[in-house]
């Protein structure tokens, strides 16, 4: 047993050292690319510049995106946090006929919405609705996509919250407004912390919905915003791509460390008191 | 302070009869136990008076205020969860406040009360710790004090001492007792635990399958069972229960089930050939070595040393019973011995299971 163990030990190693390098180089080039004065599709640290900076700072639409992107996964974020809580706390706590229906379909259309395939009915809605080339629009559009997935999550992480604590928070007085503010929502913040992260995450990375939907370049988020940095026949200004790319990375980090701080992270209700 | 009175409830889950026809009055300061396996229906008439479940039939009253489908918030009354159910996100004085808080009380008002009643269960050096930091003890104790502090007209305990270890429960036991005779609010106790009850209560109430088979005070449950079950369930061991039948032999009646035949004294009031049960506790059952071979003879089976005490396990032909006796040399499993009764504390139960009134000799 153990000389194999040994033996095989530099192999699973090396493998493992392949795979690390493998998914590395990527980010390497990314944080290394923005700051080359001569940037090429290879990793390499020379010529340092904030030339690629320089020049995204002098374009504003691409400075315009950030505050768009910011809308629009923000908004979804917050509209799906907070009907994504009340609605599956409902379903957690009541008991009616037709529940698991419910449940069920929403697991169905939970991966149909914002398909590809929902994309001409989706602009269709929008047009008739006069939501096209709106920030609402597009919040729309991202929450509805992402509420069936969140309102699981929450509903199972709401099912492992034992009662005994609403029913003492019931007898000690509380309103059912009280209830849900004072107990239920802060037992409840870790997994609504992770459906925020991954709204956000989500939308800020979506390309297709925004694309289709807003017109104006005074609307577009970042992620369509960065065609503004490919030449007029379509090639990739390398550089400054890499450098918008690197600032399109930062708020998800910034959102991700700052809710995992305020609130942890927690795939399980069960608290024990 | 108020009294509690239960009208004819009735309360179905499903197919399943939880309550059937309960109707009991708890008086003002009582301490009051509802006792009973589980699923006998003891929780639910706790959640009843709680407002957590409402009544299908049936009335609830709490002073003179008709509470039976009021919300519980509005029905004054304070409950300690099995679980103490703290709320894991607030700190000590946050969860012995909230009642206050959410009622709107005063700042000024909640601080005072918050601190006396903190002083008054040694809660200070506490105030400022989460409950997950806290022992079972101290979160029992925060538990009431969440209770204490909105000075309810009942005191709902549901069994508040099961996730205690031993010791602890003794302690417990006292305290809430203490507490409860300070204050002189109504407290409604469920446990399945017949020790608690007996020890706690001013009276206690035996459930059976959603109905009251007995109310009474613990000393009267225990010297005058209503009926088999009670006999069966109430006392640290259950009482030895022979169905068997009555027997005239000259002018003597006698007991018989088998091999065991015991004589019976003095009139009781019941005919020759009566079916019945007889009831014996342990603590009255005792034996010698058999000199003269007398009449009712047994084997010992086995014998369970329990510090200062004994219980010995005797079988008559089929009948086993149960005897526990102060320490002594402990008997030979296998040795045959003569029985002795302390025939005062016979029982005797009819063919339904239930007591035969003044059959006591």
């Amino acid at each position: 047993m153990m000389r194999t163990r040994y033996g095989t030990r530099p192999f699973i190693l090396a493998a493992l050292v392949l795979i690390g390098v493998f998914f590395l180089l990527p980010l390497l080039w990314l944080v290394s690319t923005p700051f080359s004065a001569e940037p090429t599709l290879a990793v390499k640290f020379s010529q340092p510049s904030l030339g690629n900076f320089l020049k995204i700072a002098a374009n504003r639409t691409a400075l315009i995106a950030f505050k768009n992107s910011l809308i629009l996964s923000g908004g979804a974020m917050i509209l799906v946090v907070v009907l994504g809580s009340l609605a599956a706390y409902s379903l957690s706590r009541a008991n009616f006929s037709g529940k698991q229906a419910i449940l069920s379909v929403l697991l169905l259309f939970s991966s149909v919405v914002t398909g590809v395939a929902a994309m001409v009915p989706i602009y269709t809605l929008n047009s008739r609705l006069h939501l096209i080339d709106t920030h609402i629009g597009v919040i729309l559009i991202f929450a509805a996509g992402f509420l069936p997935t969140a309102i699981f999550i929450l509903k199972d992480f709401m099912d492992r919250i034992p009662r005994a604590y609403e029913e003492a928070a019931l007898v000690d007085g509380s309103s059912p407004v009280q209830l849900f503010r004072y107990v239920a929502f802060p037992l409840a913040r870790q997994g609504l912390a992770v459906i925020a992260v991954l709204t956000f995450v989500n939308t800020w990375s979506n390309f297709l919905v925004p694309f289709v939907l807003i017109r104006s370049n005074e609307k577009i988020p970042i992620a369509v915003a960065i065609y503004q940095f490919f030449s007029e026949v379509g090639i990739p200004r390398i550089g400054v791509i890499s450098a918008y790319s690197l600032l399109y990375t930062l708020p998800v980090l910034v959102i991700y460390f700052w809710i995992s701080r305020r609130y942890g992270f927690g795939f399980f209700g069960g608290i024990k008191g | 302070m108020a009294k509690l009175v239960f009208k004819d409830i009735h309360k179905q889950f499903g197919n399943h009869t939880a309550l059937e026809g309960i109707s009991v009055e708890i008086a003002e300061g009582e301490f009051f136990t509802l006792l009973g396996p589980s699923g006998c229906g003891k929780t639910t008439m706790l959640r009843l008076i709680a407002g957590l479940e409402t009544a299908d039939k049936g009335e609830i009253w709490i002073g003179d205020r008709d509470v039976t489908y009021l919300p519980p918030g509005q029905r004054k009354v304070a409950m300690v969860f099995q679980n103490y159910a703290l709320y894991p996100h607030m700190t000590v004085a946050e969860n012995i406040s909230y009642p206050l808080v959410i009622k709107k009380t005063p700042g000024g008002r909640i601080q005072e009360k918050v601190k006396s009643v903190a002083e008054r269960l040694s809660l200070k050096g506490l105030l400022q710790r989460m409950p997950s930091q806290l022992s079972g003890g101290q979160q029992q104790r925060v538990a009431v004090a969440r209770a204490m502090v909105q000075d309810p007209l009942v005191y709902l305990f549901d069994e508040p001492l099961s996730n205690l270890d031993a010791k602890l429960r003794q302690e417990a036991r006292r305290f809430l007792k203490r507490i409860q005779k300070e204050t002189g609010i109504t407290a409604v106790y469920v446990t399945h635990d017949q020790t608690e009850a007996m020890a706690m209560s001013d009276r206690v109430a035996v459930l059976k399958d959603g109905r009251l088979i007995q109310v009474a005070s613990p000393e009267t449950i225990y010297t005058e069972p209503a009926d088999v079950f009670v006999a069966g369930f109430v006392g640290s061991l259950p009482m030895n229960l022979i169905e068997g039948k009555l027997e005239k032999e000259g002018r003597d009646l006698r007991f018989s089930a088998g091999e065991f035949s015991v004589g019976i004294d003095e009139n009781i009031g019941l005919a020759n050939g009566a079916k019945l049960t007889l009831g014996i506790r342990p603590e009255q059952v005792f034996f010698e070595p058999d000199s003269d071979g007398g009449r009712t003879r047994a084997v010992i089976d086995d014998v369970e040393q329990l510090g200062s005490e004994m219980t010995v396990s005797l079988s008559i032909g089929e009948v086993i019973l149960l005897s526990r006796i102060p320490k002594s040399r402990p008997p030979k499993t296998g040795e045959r011995v003569k029985l002795r009764f302390d025939k005062s504390g016979f029982h005797f139960f009819d063919e339904c299971g239930n007591r035969i009134a003044g059959a006591k000799i």
